[in-house]
């Protein structure tokens, strides 16, 4: 926060209620500074430790890069700055755009950094980019993010670690001897890396659970919508809607099994399927379910951003401009995943725009409880009232306008490529629908929310 | 001293040996290297290190010193010409040889250490001084290497014999005999080198290790070899299974002179068994011998050659080359894999096109797997090869190929689907993109018929031995209506491949296949009249190519050499008439390693042919035995007993004929051309210097009444190539 004025007005900064921060390009007229989106690549997403097994983050980064940049036919001299971001960074690699830069064989003098911020970790990369190009910084950005299970960091006990440390510090055998003298068995064990919260021991399951009860949000509810991401999800691939949009991986060493789609899809979803599950979270009066969540996925996504003066330089039509972005901060205890319906209204607000002006939406799913919790809500003239300081509700939200072609619940989501892949699938609809006004939007863990409005031109 | 004072060697600058105290009392003693290695023989150079030597000796205030040699760069090995062509006698050249020896004993025997700092490439000579040093510290890019039997020499300035003293006799042989190479670890882990640093510390780090031995010369031959070398030099038995074990590889090797290995092992022999001093005398005899014999001569001059093809644009109207950033290759077979592969390797990007996910991943773990090769061999880092394969992506499409620079095709030889490339391509690529094939056996003309832009329609012809892991020579074919851009563009990009390049016109098996099917259709004739094949390959391995004609006929596949010969037939009339042998073969499906049916056995132990082979799949390298399926089919009984020199003459002189041919024809540029690609590109013989060389050598009139000779007997196929009858006439040569 407190960016406001930054780059002497080319960007407009607002401070809206509830710690939210928007910015936004100048307005809709002005050709000066807008941010073009000329392309967008994912990888095909994998169920954890399946597909990408051999494959490291980094791995899946730089061959994502690699072919984002062939595809476009873009001399790899042009780009001046790499932003990505991993949900859960590497021990390896604690600046992994600098490691794809170098490990794509791209110019060394190329710019970059890093960035996290959960399950917006790509809409971050992007908007840190938009930032620098703003500012005159840079004027071609490759950004994005990446996750495999593959090389998640395993992690020692607390006890063990001060041994370590303490034995690196001591001058004697016998003093490195007494740093480990103390250990019991069990310190030795690898801990599972956190999956809940460290400021509020929630895990994020939990926190679904908590918001499906707030909103009462039902089970069939949440399995209706989850059945409909996934099957929104097989026919857009049956239709080669994401062919464009996602590369073939042939994962090394052995280079003999493609990975050509998603592995998370089921393409025979029947509803009456979800209802069999238990309960994962609750198990007396939950309602969130391994089928109407999100699962652990490996993949990356990464997007193509220029200065529109420089696309034009370069021959690039726009797949899309960025309008605006905010991104809020919520307690966590309270609205922990409600990110989408506190930063949404924020970045409409920034360009003067109403839900209503915006021809889609696409929302992260972590959960379906969260998804038809923020749906809820945005309908809900109380919610703003409370909880925005708005006298009227976001808007109605039209579910046929939604998550079209599914979700993360359908596709998979690694958390830091999520955000590259709902602005990619944006865009290309946009287009095919005649263009307008676009909505991406998702939660972070934390009780961040993060918003952008995008447009496409037929 | 008897060296003639005209010896045309470069005489070395007054100041090549500079002698500077440095206040700590080390002196800097810089051999300021002419670019000339070889001018290291003349005997200005020698009486300047002799004068620093006595200096050293008699200053008291020079407590030691250190001898820089060289520039950081260092230079290129090689023999220089003039100094072959100056010396006429071998006493001459061995004198030299044992002048510079007896300069570098003082230099050895000196009671002030003397540590020699080296940088970069440290070869031949420059090693060779280092090595009578005390001490060597070496930067840590160095290598070190003494490759005069290469060129069919022997290293003449004892360097050979102080490895031996310092790192043992199979060190000694691998560096002097087998050619290796080695970086500053492997030279210190062998005990030539006392120390490794980085370079900008070097001249101190000697000069400290100088002082240090101020007092403590390290005397005695064998003080820094290791066990083995000392339980073998100290071991009659042992050490005569080492030398025979290298005379027989020696003769294997073809990238060896046998003369000059032989001497080479025989010095290590005589030092072993009577000395450094007799030793001394053996190498500078051999030296001087070897100074003048044909060999040294012929790889002095083809040394020469390739490295005027290096600097040759490929046209003749001085039009540029245009830059090239990124390469498309159309074909992930083996040659697309490893024109990939080569050209990731010399910094353009590229993307490959196959046609489906299976065959593209298939063709990177290819590219993987020669990277990986490298890494293992230690050509490279895998740093290095990790940058390389990064920029490498495949397509199944044609996205990312319509900026390429170049594109190569190397798609099967099948003429329907390369139009159909080239179509698609010229679709999508900007006006200045070259478009290359690669075929072997189709002319490019053929291909280009159709093509919008015929003017950048190239061929890229990678010639591979079968002996040889890779392809060291490429044809750049040139079609009549090709633009000198294109050519000069393709050239570029061959030669930033580090293959040897050369431009020929277009035509049916260009300049290397059509002179290769003229020789093994002289080898298939010579087996119709029931020579046995493998005495047919064993007689022209040893005239000194590296394959036999019929095993090299296996490894390219009956059917692919056929359709050359059927398109020669075609283009060029009787006299091009193929031997009956392709047709039978052919009919009998004997197309050899291809499917497994050749002159020789592939495959299974048994001689059954397991299912034909998948792609990127490959029958066992090493032929077997004779298969003598292949007698049946051409329908002889082998156990005619030709003169192995008409064996040899036959086959050599019908390559060389064709090789005529073809400079008159204008598909050679040059003369220097055809033997550059014959030796690189064919295995000709390179201690004989090419087809040219070896007619100019030979005398044309020579050459001209063996080839007539054989027409007389065999007909038209021998009609003498009407260069080398204006040559004969005129009593010319080539060169």
């Amino acid at each position: 926060m407190g960016s406001r004025g930054v780059a002497k007005g080319r960007m407009a900064t607002s401070q809206g209620h509830s710690g939210v921060t928007a910015s936004s390009v100048d307005g809709p007229g002005s050709k000066r500074g807008r941010i073009v989106i000329v392309r967008g690549l994912r990888t095909p997403f994998a169920r954890t430790a399946t597909a990408y097994r051999d494959l490291t983050a980094l791995d899946l980064g730089i061959l994502l890069v690699r072919e984002l940049l062939a595809r476009a036919e873009l001399d790899p001299t042009e780009v001046d700055l790499v932003v990505f971001g991993q949900a859960g960074p590497g021990a390896h690699v604690p600046n992994i755009a600098r490691d794809i830069v170098l490990g794509a064989s791209m110019p060394r003098n190329i710019q970059a950094f890093s960035v996290s911020r959960a399950c917006a970790t790509s809409l971050q990369a992007m908007t840190s980019a938009a930032e620098a190009m703003l500012a005159g910084q840079a004027s071609v950005a490759v950004v994005g993010g990446t996750d495999s299970a593959s090389d998640a960091p395993i992690v020692v006990s607390k006890a063990l670690a001060r041994a370590v440390a303490d034995a690196r510090g001591a001058r004697t055998i016998r003093e490195r001897l007494r740093a480990f003298a103390k250990l019991s068995p069990g310190d030795l064990l690898p801990v599972t890396p956190a999956s809940s919260e460290p400021a509020t021991g929630l895990r994020m399951g939990d926190a679904a659970e908590h918001m499906a009860k707030e909103a009462r949000i039902s089970r069939e509810q949440q399995d209706a919508f989850a059945h409909r991401s996934h099957a929104r999800a097989a026919s857009a691939w049956n239709a080669g809607i994401f062919v464009d949009e996602v590369m073939h991986v042939v994962p090394p060493p052995s280079f003999d099994k493609p990975v050509t789609e998603d592995n998370v899809t089921r393409r025979d979803s029947t509803l009456e399927a979800y209802a069999r599950l238990p309960p994962a979270f609750d198990a007396r009066h939950g309602t969130v379910t391994a089928g109407n969540s999100t699962v652990a996925t490996d993949g990356a996504g990464a997007l193509l951003l220029m200065t529109e003066a420089r696309a034009k330089e370069l021959g690039y039509a726009p797949l899309g401009y960025l309008r605006s972005w905010a991104y809020s901060g919520t307690d966590p205890n309270r609205w922990p995943l409600m990110g989408p319906a506190f930063a949404a209204p924020v970045a409409l607000d920034a360009i003067g725009a109403k839900l209503n002006d915006v021809a889609l939406i696409e929302m992260h799913e972590a959960f379906a409880a969260q998804v038809l919790c923020n749906v809820k809500m945005f309908g809900s003239r109380a919610f703003a009232r409370q909880e925005l300081g708005r006298d009227e509700a976001i808007g109605e939200v039209d579910m046929d306008r939604f998550n079209v072609h599914g979700g993360s619940i359908g596709i998979g989501h690694p958390s830091a490529a999520t955000g590259a892949r709902i602005v990619t699938t944006l865009l290309h609809e946009l287009r095919r629908r005649g263009g307008g006004l676009g909505l991406v939007t998702g939660p972070a863990a934390g009780g961040l929310g993060a918003a952008a409005v995008l447009e496409a031109v037929a | 001293m008897s060296v003639a004072p005209t010896l045309a060697v470069e005489r070395p600058d007054d100041r090549a040996v500079s002698l500077e105290v440095r206040r700590d009392g080390v002196a800097l003693v810089t051999v300021d290297e002419p670019r000339d290695p070889q001018s290291l023989l003349h005997p200005a150079f020698r009486s300047q290190l002799g004068t620093a030597i006595s200096r050293i000796d008699a200053d008291a205030a020079i407590a030691g010193a250190v001898l820089v040699a060289g520039r950081a760069d260092g230079f290129a090995a090689g023999v220089n010409l003039r100094l072959l062509k100056a010396i006429q006698f071998a006493t001459d050249a061995e004198e030299m040889a044992w002048e510079l020896g007896q300069v570098l004993r003082r230099l050895a025997a000196l009671r002030k250490p003397v540590v020699a700092a080296v940088r970069g490439a440290v070869v031949g000579g420059r090693f060779e001084i280092a090595l009578a040093c005390h001490a060597i510290v070496a930067g840590d890019d160095s290598t070190f290497s003494l490759p005069a039997v290469r060129a069919g020499l022997v290293p003449g300035a004892n360097g050979l014999l102080r490895v031996a003293s310092r790192a043992g006799l199979r060190v000694a042989l691998d560096l002097g005999v087998e050619g290796a190479r080695l970086n500053a670890v492997e030279a210190m882990a062998a005990g030539l080198v006392d120390d490794v640093c980085a370079g900008p510390i070097l001249v101190d780090a000697a000069a400290r290790r100088a002082k240090a031995l101020v007092g403590r010369i390290p005397r005695g031959p064998t003080a820094r070899s290791g066990f083995f070398a000392r339980a073998v030099e100290g071991n009659l038995i042992a050490r005569r299974v080492l030398f025979r074990n290298a005379y027989e590889r020696a003769r294997a090797d073809i990238g060896t002179v046998p003369a000059a290995a032989e001497q080479a092992i025989h010095v290590l022999e005589t030092y072993a068994s009577k000395g450094f001093d007799a030793a001394g005398r053996v190498e500078a005899k051999a030296f001087g011998e070897l100074v003048v014999s044909e060999a040294a001569h012929r790889l002095a001059e083809l040394a020469f050659a390739a490295r005027a093809v290096e600097r040759d644009s490929g046209v003749d109207d001085g039009v540029a080359p245009r830059a090239v950033r990124h390469v498309a290759v159309v074909g992930g077979g083996a040659i697309g894999a490893a024109i990939a592969f080569w050209t990731v390797g010399a910094g353009p990007s590229v993307r490959l096109k196959e046609k489906d996910d299976k065959l593209a991943g298939l063709a990177m773990r290819n590219v993987r797997a020669l990277l990986d090769a490298r890494v293992a061999a230690k050509e490279t880092t895998t740093l290095v090869a990790d940058q390389a394969f990064a920029r490498l992506t495949s397509t199944t499409d044609f996205s990312g190929v319509r900026h390429a620079d170049v594109v190569v095709e190397a798609v099967p030889e099948d003429i329907a689907l390369k139009r159909a490339i080239l179509h698609d391509v010229e679709a999508l690529v900007a006006p200045t993109c070259v478009v290359a094939s690669t075929t072997a056996s189709i002319p490019i003309a053929r291909i280009s018929e159709a093509a919008s832009r015929p003017d950048r329609v190239v061929g890229m012809h990678y010639v591979r031995l079968r002996s040889q892991s890779k392809a060291l020579l490429v044809e750049v074919v040139r079609p009549d209506r090709a633009s000198s851009w294109a050519v000069a563009t393709a050239v570029a990009l061959a030669k930033r491949q580090g293959k040897a390049t050369i431009v020929v016109k277009d035509g049916p098996g260009f300049y290397t296949m059509r002179v290769f099917t003229r020789f093994v259709s002289e080898a298939l004739h010579v087996v119709g009249e029931g020579v046995a094949t493998d005495v047919v390959d064993s007689a022209l391995k040893g005239w000194g190519f590296a394959d036999g004609p019929l095993q090299a006929l296996d490894e390219l596949g009956v059917d692919f050499v056929a359709r050359i010969a059927h398109g020669l037939h075609g283009a060029q009339g009787s006299r091009m008439t193929p031997p009956g042998s392709f047709a039978r073969l052919l009919a009998a499906e004997r197309l050899g390693k291809s499917n497994g049916r050749g002159f020789y056995r592939y495959g299974r132990e048994d001689g059954t042919s397991p299912a034909a082979p998948g792609r990127g799949r490959t029958w066992t390298d090493k032929p077997g035995a004779v298969d003598p399926r292949a007698y049946e089919v051409l329908r002889v009984t082998p156990g005619t007993r030709l003169p192995l020199e008409e064996v040899q003459m036959r086959c050599a002189l019908s390559f060389v004929n064709e090789a005529v041919r073809c400079l008159g024809d204008g598909v050679l540029r040059s003369p220097r051309d055809g033997d550059v690609a014959a030796v690189f590109g064919l295995g000709f013989p390179a201690f004989r210097g090419g087809p040219f060389r070896y007619v100019d050598t030979l005398g044309a009139p020579d050459v001209l009444r063996r080839v007539q000779s054989y027409a007389d007997r065999f007909g038209e196929r021998w009609e003498p190539a009407p260069r080398l009858v204006h040559l004969a006439k005129k009593g010319d040569r080539f060169f």
